[in-house]
């Protein structure tokens, strides 16, 4: 029998908010984040982003959009043990034929930013700690300026000082880049951190709260 | 669409300079399986070779003998050339006038199966020349001289294949069915690897038809022609031209030759197709893990945004890439190997072994490689490029 892993969700989450989708395992949370990264299927309803219908797009149309418009961190970091840091992060550019001067400047900069320059940009990431192979990943999503940063489970590989910083740097992020972003966590303490939480139980929302 | 491709060559290129042993022992592996294949099946076609080309070496590709209950030819030499000058397919041409002969050294005596009465056309036509072994090749300005194939020498002289065999420049007499006996020096001795002609004397055409007392006779026709896929047309043009002799091939003299070919040359054949098997086999495991280690890899790229036919295509030609270095290094190995073995042939009792190998065969072989290479890399590829991303980048 066909279990429906998120059921009649309505949901509209505005340019630079940090949203924070919570709930128990199973509770459709992650399935929720892939479907707007356009990851998993969409069986009926539609999402809109920018202004654009992409649930009706082909497969190769919404892997175009999530390249051009989407960030996706991935739950297991998922950096490219062959690639150093700045590879790493300079990949979408390279896939989106934007690996030139300018990109690779903004890449660099954005390193700074997360305090991974000079030096450690030839570093490879099984010589950074979890908590810089994170950042690596966020820096990734980031740089090719996405309409939305898609964060499913960010710090669950973290303790807890090295989440909360992650939490915070997200949060830094949304301020500095205006940076809509969208994060999946059972932690309630790092849901609180966010502007909005969204509480999914069953499949469906079961609370939907501003934290300011 | 070229600005994913070129990131895939630079994943391909980064992920082979950082793994550079696993790399290198991929492509070595697949370097190694195809020389293997071409090792395999040129080695293979050499053996048959070698036994087919000894006997056509002696009996050309088509053999013209008397009927059954005839002794000789139904047609003379001047005939015989007649025809033959009207078929542009036939190289070159020795007509033989033979007969059975006793060979007697220093009080020892053998027969021979037969002492062939030859003229020069037989330096062009067969490869009787081509294996002296002792001594010269008849100079044909002199009715005396004999030429004798090595086991016959060798039969002459104390105990058979111990290595000792009559020389040059040792008289030896020739006894005719009918008692006749003349004297001929042996001007050489010949190894054609044929046991027809390695049991057989030499002499010149007109010194046998003077022993037999008889002109205008012809036993045999040896014929050669410019390519061998022309046997059957030649029979058939000989017929209509007004050969009335047996028209036949270098199989009907090498019976022994034939069957064996026949029986053992399917065997061969198997064995060069279960080396191509195992080949395809070990290829596509190759690339199977290689490419199935690429999953995470795909799931990555396919979250960050690529779709599923792309990566499909790329990963396909990353490993058809890798097999065709390991073609070009494969056959760059080959290429010595071949050079040597051809310019070296082994020994063997059947003749020199060299490795046999055409341009289309080659071909073939690289063609079916890369179609083992392209499914063993398109099925992994594939099937991570259908997975859901999500599962993917969850396995650890």
């Amino acid at each position: 029998m066909p279990v429906n892993a998120i059921v009649d969700i309505s949901l509209e989450i505005h340019k630079g908010e940090f949203t924070a989708f919570m709930g128990a395992s199973g509770s459709g949370k992650s399935t929720l984040l892939n479907q707007i990264a356009l990851i998993e299927k969409v069986d009926s309803g539609s999402i809109i982003i920018e202004k654009k219908e992409v649930t009706k797009l082909s497969e190769a149309e919404q892997a175009r959009f999530r390249l051009n418009n989407l960030g996706y961190v991935f739950q297991f970091l998922n950096l490219f043990e062959e690639l150093n840091l700045f590879e790493n992060v300079c990949l979408p550019l390279r896939l989106l034929g934007r690996y030139n001067k300018q990109g690779k400047k903004y890449a660099q900069e954005l390193l700074g930013y997360f305090d991974l320059g000079g030096e450690r940009l030839r570093s490879y990431p099984n010589e950074l700690s979890g908590g810089q192979q994170q950042k690596v990943a966020i820096a990734r999503a980031l740089v090719k300026k996405p309409a939305i940063i898609l964060a499913d489970e960010p710090t669950a590989n973290l303790d807890w000082n090295g989440s909360v910083a992650t939490i915070e740097l997200l949060k830094r992020i949304q301020k500095d880049f205006g940076q809509t972003i969208i994060l999946v966590t059972h932690e309630p303490e790092l849901g609180a951190m966010t502007d909005r939480i969204v509480e999914l139980r069953d499949g469906k929302i079961v609370k939907d709260k501003r934290n300011f | 669409m070229f600005d994913r491709f070129r990131a895939i060559l630079f994943l391909a290129a980064r992920d082979a300079s950082r793994r550079k042993l696993a790399f290198l022992l991929i492509v070595l592996a697949l370097s190694f399986t195809f020389f293997n294949l071409l090792v395999s099946y040129s080695f293979l076609h050499g053996l048959e070779a070698t036994f087919v080309n000894g006997a056509m070496g002696i009996f050309g590709n088509v053999y013209i003998t008397p009927l059954a209950g005839q002794e000789f030819l139904a047609e003379d030499e001047s005939k015989l050339r007649q025809i033959f000058s009207q078929i542009p397919e036939i190289s070159s041409y020795s007509i033989h006038l033979n007969m059975p002969a006793t060979l007697k050294f220093e009080g020892k005596s053998f027969s021979a199966i037969s002492m062939i009465g030859i003229t020069s056309d037989e330096l062009s036509t067969s490869t009787v020349a081509n294996n002296l072994k002792d001594g010269q090749f008849l100079s044909f300005t002199s009715d005396d001289e004999i030429i004798l194939g090595f086991d016959l020498a060798d039969a002459l002289k104390d105990f058979p294949y111990n290595m000792t065999f009559v020389h040059a420049g040792n008289d030896v007499e020739v006894i005719s069915a009918s008692g006749t006996t003349r004297t001929f020096r042996i001007r050489g001795v010949i190894d054609s690897k044929n046991i027809y002609s390695n049991f057989s004397a030499y002499a010149t055409k007109a010194a046998v038809e003077r022993f037999l007392n008889i002109s205008g006779k012809n036993s045999e026709v040896v014929i050669r022609l410019k390519s061998e896929k022309d046997t059957n047309l030649v029979q058939e043009r000989l017929k209509n031209l007004g050969i009335t002799s047996y028209i036949g091939t270098w199989r009907d003299p090498s019976g022994y030759i034939a069957a064996f070919v026949d029986k053992v040359g399917f065997f061969f054949r198997l064995m060069a197709v279960v080396s191509l098997l195992v080949g395809v086999v070990v290829t596509s495991a190759i690339l199977y893990i290689h490419t199935e280690r690429k999953r995470r890899h795909i799931g990555i790229l396919r979250a960050l945004g690529t779709s599923k036919n792309f990566i499909v295509g790329l990963y396909t030609a990353e490993g058809v890439a890798l097999s065709i270095v390991g073609i070009i290094v494969g056959s760059a190995a080959y290429a010595i190997v071949y050079r040597y073995f051809t310019l070296n042939p082994i020994e063997t009792l059947i003749g020199d072994f060299r490795p046999v190998i055409s341009l289309g065969q080659v071909i073939t072989v690289v063609a079916i490689f890369l179609l083992a290479t392209l499914i063993a890399s398109l099925l992994p590829a594939q099937s991570a490029a259908r997975e859901r991303i999500k599962k993917i980048l969850a396995e650890r």
